[in-house]
């Protein structure tokens, strides 16, 4: 019985370590299904990765950063390493930042995703602009983050939800 | 004793910390250098885009179907409303079409004897595959589909990608069973057209709206809306004259933009083609290289 319930313990640790990868990836892969209004697309998985940042959760380290932003990269066609370089920001200024409690309260996080991602949104689309052509419209970036930002409130209780329940229990 | 391993771990986890912040900027740093080496065109990127493509395209059709064929029903029941109106319409276009297909062939065999005639060899023939959409771009700044074909149908890169019968991408990256298509809509794809009426060569350009430009540097004759844009055919990727678009506004702010014929946000299926001298021009090319001494 002792060992049973070591072994389901076990289990439950290890299955709340994979949450916050599993959970992301497939809120990265959400953003590349045709939905049919395809102009208006956001790169839906700088929702987990400010969120598990903000909450510090261990499991979630830059690696996975990382790969979401080489997937990204590559689905996306954009010039190879910007979106790693977006997504590793992001991390690494809500991770490492001790100056705003954004994790205080909900107003306070979302006010910090809304600013920090039209923030890099905007750097993104300049790189862009930039370097490799002058033909953007800026509408495009502008539409994305109001999408991101829409769909803040539902990720945010999901991921919410899933770190009270199992990946900040076992930690 | 136990103080002293104590604070021996706390110094572990602090430098375990510094050592992970020490690695994240590094990355930070050469992710930032990638963006200016890293281009598009390079091989190894080619290649391992094409593999993660590969990974990511199962996946993304699995979780895509239900999405889908949510949205294939909600069409049909918008559909059903008009059924009866789009009956009595599409009866009158099959009797004009019929019409139309009958002059079609007329002039079909006269183009044969005609080509018997006078030896013409310049057919412009092409290989076409149908396939399904199965993904697209995850951000606003690209515009493109992840198709269910790849290197194992032979799909290869700078295939032209037709909805019925109008030209709307081109291959970018080709995985074994999947490939990326760009859609004219895309800011980094430029394809060589041709005005029709004037034969005027030009570029077009996508902007990343619905509404791609014509860069315009044959200046001759003045273009006029309206006017139909075909592809030209030049550097033999894609066959000459498949229809894109119309001329849909000229302005001095804008310049000429195209209307095109199929509108992206609604294609499921599509067309893969290639023109029958790409294989003929690269053959031609490798040929012509001078081996190296």
């Amino acid at each position: 019985m002792v060992k049973k319930s070591k072994k389901y313990k076990w289990l439950l640790n290890f299955l709340s370590t994979k949450i916050p990868f599993v959970s992301s990836f497939l809120i990265l892969i959400l953003s590349f299904v045709k939905y049919g209004f395809d102009d208006s697309k956001a790169m839906l998985v700088l929702i987990p990765i400010f969120i598990w940042a903000m909450l510090k959760v261990k499991s979630f380290d830059f690696i996975s950063v990382l790969l979401f932003g080489f997937i990204q990269d590559f689905m996306d066609g954009t010039p190879f390493g910007l979106n790693i370089f977006i997504f590793l920001l992001l991390y690494f200024i809500v991770y490492y930042q001790k100056i705003f409690p954004i994790e205080s309260s909900f107003i306070f996080s979302y006010l910090s995703f809304a600013t920090l991602t039209f923030l890099l949104l905007t750097i993104k689309y300049f790189f862009i602009y930039f370097l490799f052509t002058n033909q953007l419209n800026f509408v495009n970036t502008i539409i994305s983050w109001t999408i991101l930002t829409l769909f803040y409130p539902i990720f945010y209780v999901m991921i919410k939800y899933l770190y009270e329940r199992f990946v900040g229990k076992y930690q | 004793m136990n103080k002293l391993s104590q604070s021996k771990n706390v110094k572990i986890q602090i430098l375990k910390q510094m050592v992970r912040k020490g690695f994240l900027i590094v990355f930070i740093i050469f992710s930032f250098i990638l963006i200016f080496i890293g281009k598009p065109d390079n091989a190894i990127i080619n290649k391992t885009s094409g593999m993660v493509i590969q990974f990511m395209s199962p996946i993304i059709s699995i979780i895509s179907y239900p999405i889908y064929k949510v949205g294939t029903f909600i069409e049909d029941v918008k559909k059903f409303n008009k059924v009866d109106k789009e009956n009595t319409k599409l009866k009158e276009e099959i009797s004009k079409l019929t019409e139309e297909i009958n002059y079609y062939k007329q002039l079909d065999s006269e183009n044969i004897e005609l080509r018997k005639l006078t030896n013409f060899v310049g057919d412009n023939s092409i290989y076409a595959l149908s396939t399904k959409v199965i993904g697209t771009s995850g951000s606003g700044l690209s515009h493109s589909f992840i198709l269910d074909a790849g290197a194992k149908d032979g799909v290869e890169k700078y295939h032209g990608v037709l909805v019925d019968g109008y030209l709307v991408g081109q291959i970018i990256s080709v995985g074994r069973n999947y490939s990326r298509m760009l859609l004219i809509t895309d800011a980094s794809l430029k394809i060589p057209v041709q005005i029709e009426r004037t034969g005027t060569r030009a570029f077009l350009q996508g902007n990343n709206t619905k509404y791609p430009k014509i860069i315009h540097f044959e200046n001759q004759t003045p273009l006029q809306i309206g006017d139909r844009v075909i592809t030209s055919g030049m550097g033999g990727n894609l066959p000459y004259a498949i229809p894109i678009g119309i001329v849909g506004s000229i302005s001095e702010e804008e310049g000429i933009i195209l209307q095109p014929y199929v509108d992206s946000s609604h294609i499921n299926y599509v067309k893969i083609v290639k023109s029958v001298h790409t294989d003929g021009i690269k053959q031609f090319l490798k040929e012509e290289e001078i081996p190296e001494t």
